[in-house]
């Protein structure tokens, strides 16, 4: 059966009208967040007693709190866009993967990155690098110890890694030969996402990862986390902290966060064209290793746009080191805003790290087409799984008729 | 000019004429009008002329004129490191099976990924020693064949020996005289462009 739209068609004319009847509720909600803001823009140690009675309440519950502690930035302040540095070196990579398949001809995944060195004001072409592929299929890289097929997240680890690693062996280099600021971007947060290791890899993983991120700030390498229409809400959720008397912030509380349909975006509506928000920290108990590290998390947010008619926000997380260095931060900021200008919106050099670095469909049918051809040269009989033919010969092999 | 790299890979190909794909800024950049070969099997090679030159779409191109913040580095980066196609289209004019050359269409077309070559200055002598391809560029509909003749013939002349290039340029007007003696403004406007200069 194909999905019916005539269906669906009336399910989202109800759709398009609820949505326009929560706007003026959320622009109420909205209204009140921004005040909340505004009044407790110079109050960072009334919000950080708050934010310990939260963790305090929710760790009974074993539960964490997970928002944004304020900075020595007043809260609801603006940065205007600080002046670009004329030359400057901008390094971006990013990473994909193919999964392993239970269902295709064999079982085995692939990482791919790539990546991009754009040197602004010099006049010459950037410099793109694809290191090899990597290609796993052996037992210890395929299963666990008690037999359990690698999962998508402990891949995606794997990927998040090698992408650092590829920053991690450029970054330092070009900040050696070059001598302009070299701003290091990576295309989402900056700290792995470990939540989907077995408890035993999560802490290997992460120290792991913090030790290429020791490298970079060794090498002055300018460090930033690009996350593109974010729906977090870490500041709101302070914010949310601000509206309770110190009293009423218990369990019970906490679970009906007045704000939860609204996002972070919406409360920072006001930046203007090239205008970051006042930098906050993260809090959330999975980082603790981060700021062991020296590399405590902080995000701030960032008006990309030109237009003060359409305006763009973007997250941009970066670790303390650059927070405590004010050069460094003002042009990283100038740095996201130059290479948004190029797109329109999103930095150019995260654009062409994620085309050199994507695997596509057509690439991934060549690569299980030399496999089987392989298997076949070696006496192996590659053969989809029946689910897999089946779906196959159902999805692929339908005409449709239309009027 | 004389060059055996290639500068492009047929992507689609038919009797009377081919596409093929190459990258910007290959050591030939391929022109219109040019004299073009196509090794295929058994010692044949198909030869053709350019008649269109095309950048195809690409939607970062697109996104990047909308913006119009064309920063160098992002104009050398879109056009050197990014394979973003150019299309050549090529009418078949003749082949040429060991060492000699037919004039008209060949046997069988280039396969997918042959390999397009720039013709030689030798190769470009060879071939217009005779001048029976007229007939085909001057017939093919939906080619701006004037402008391709006029322009390979152009070419043609400069490659000739210096003493025989007047020579050549009169044989090939007489030549179009025979072909388009029924049409005679079309005529007067391929001669006055490919006139010799006068000694």
């Amino acid at each position: 059966m194909t999905l019916e739209l005539n269906q669906v068609a009336q399910q989202v004319k109800a759709m398009g009208r609820s949505l326009a009847e929560h706007r003026p509720h959320l622009d109420e909600e909205l209204a009140r967040a921004q005040s909340l803001l505004r009044e407790f823009s110079t109050r960072p140690g009334e919000l950080h007693d708050r934010i310990q009675r939260a963790e305090r309440a929710q760790q009974s519950q074993r539960f964490d709190w997970v928002g944004a502690a304020p900075t020595q930035e007043p809260l609801a302040e603006v940065y205007s866009l600080p002046p670009c540095p004329e030359q400057l070196t901008v390094i971006a990579s990013d990473g994909s993967q193919i999964h392993p398949d239970p269902h295709a001809i064999t079982l085995y995944y692939l990482i791919n990155t790539g990546c991009i060195i754009y040197r602004h004001g010099s006049n010459q072409k950037p410099e793109t690098y694809n290191p090899k592929p990597k290609l796993y299929y052996e037992p210890e890289d395929l299963f666990d110890e008690q037999g359990r097929l690698i999962s998508t997240g402990e891949v995606n680890v794997k990927r998040d890694l090698a992408e650092l690693e590829v920053l991690t062996n450029l970054g330092p280099a070009y900040a050696q030969i070059v001598p302009e600021p070299v701003v290091a971007l990576m295309d989402g947060q900056l700290t792995l996402r470990v939540i989907d290791l077995p408890f035993g890899q999560q802490q290997d993983r992460q120290d792991e990862y913090i030790g290429l991120l020791d490298q970079l700030r060794e090498a002055n390498v300018i460090l930033g986390g690009y996350i593109d229409r974010p729906r977090s809400t870490f500041a709101l959720s302070l914010i949310y902290l601000a509206s309770l008397d110190i009293e009423q912030i218990n369990e019970e509380n906490l679970r009906r966060n007045a704000f939860r349909t609204l996002t972070d975006i919406e409360l920072f509506n006001f930046l203007g064209p090239g205008e970051r928000s006042a930098i906050f920290t993260v809090r959330a108990k999975g980082l603790d290793r981060y700021t062991f590290a020296g590399h405590t998390i902080h995000f701030f947010y960032l008006n990309v746009s030109q237009n003060p008619a359409s305006p763009h926000l973007a997250r941009v997380e970066l670790p303390a080191w650059i927070v405590a260095n004010r050069p460094a931060l003002d042009t990283l900021h100038a740095a996201i805003v130059r290479q948004a200008g190029i797109t329109g919106g999103y930095p150019y050099v995260l654009a062409r790290a994620d085309e050199l670095a994507v695997i596509s469909s057509e690439e991934r049918e060549a690569v299980e087409l030399m496999l089987a051809v392989e298997m076949r040269q070696q006496g192996l009989a590659p053969e989809i799984s029946l689910k897999q033919r089946n779906k196959n010969a159902y999805r692929f092999g339908r005409e449709s008729f239309r009027l | 000019m004389t060059t055996a790299l290639p500068i492009g890979w047929v992507l689609r190909a038919s009797t009377v004429g081919f596409t093929v794909g190459c990258r910007v800024l290959q050591p030939s950049v391929p022109q219109f009008g040019d004299l073009v070969k196509v090794p295929v099997s058994d010692g044949m090679s198909v030869f053709g002329l350019i008649y269109n030159v095309q950048v195809q779409d690409d939607p970062a191109v697109r996104q990047l004129i909308l913006v119009g913040e064309m920063e160098p580095e992002a104009v050398l980066d879109q056009r050197e490191n990014r394979l973003v196609p150019i299309e050549i289209s090529v009418l078949v004019v003749g082949y040429q099976r060991d060492k000699q050359i037919f004039q008209g269409l060949p046997p069988q077309p280039p396969l997918s990924l042959d390999v397009l070559i720039l013709g030689s200055d030798a190769d470009i002598r060879a071939f217009t020693k005779n001048l029976d391809y007229f007939r085909l560029v001057l017939n093919s509909p939906q080619i701006p064949g004037d402008e391709v003749l006029v322009t390979h013939l152009r070419r043609a002349a400069e490659v000739q020996p210096p003493e025989t290039q007047r020579q050549f340029l009169l044989n090939a007007g007489r030549e179009l005289a025979r072909l388009l003696n029924f049409d005679l403004v079309r005529l007067d406007n391929i001669l006055r462009r490919i006139r010799p200069m006068s000694s």
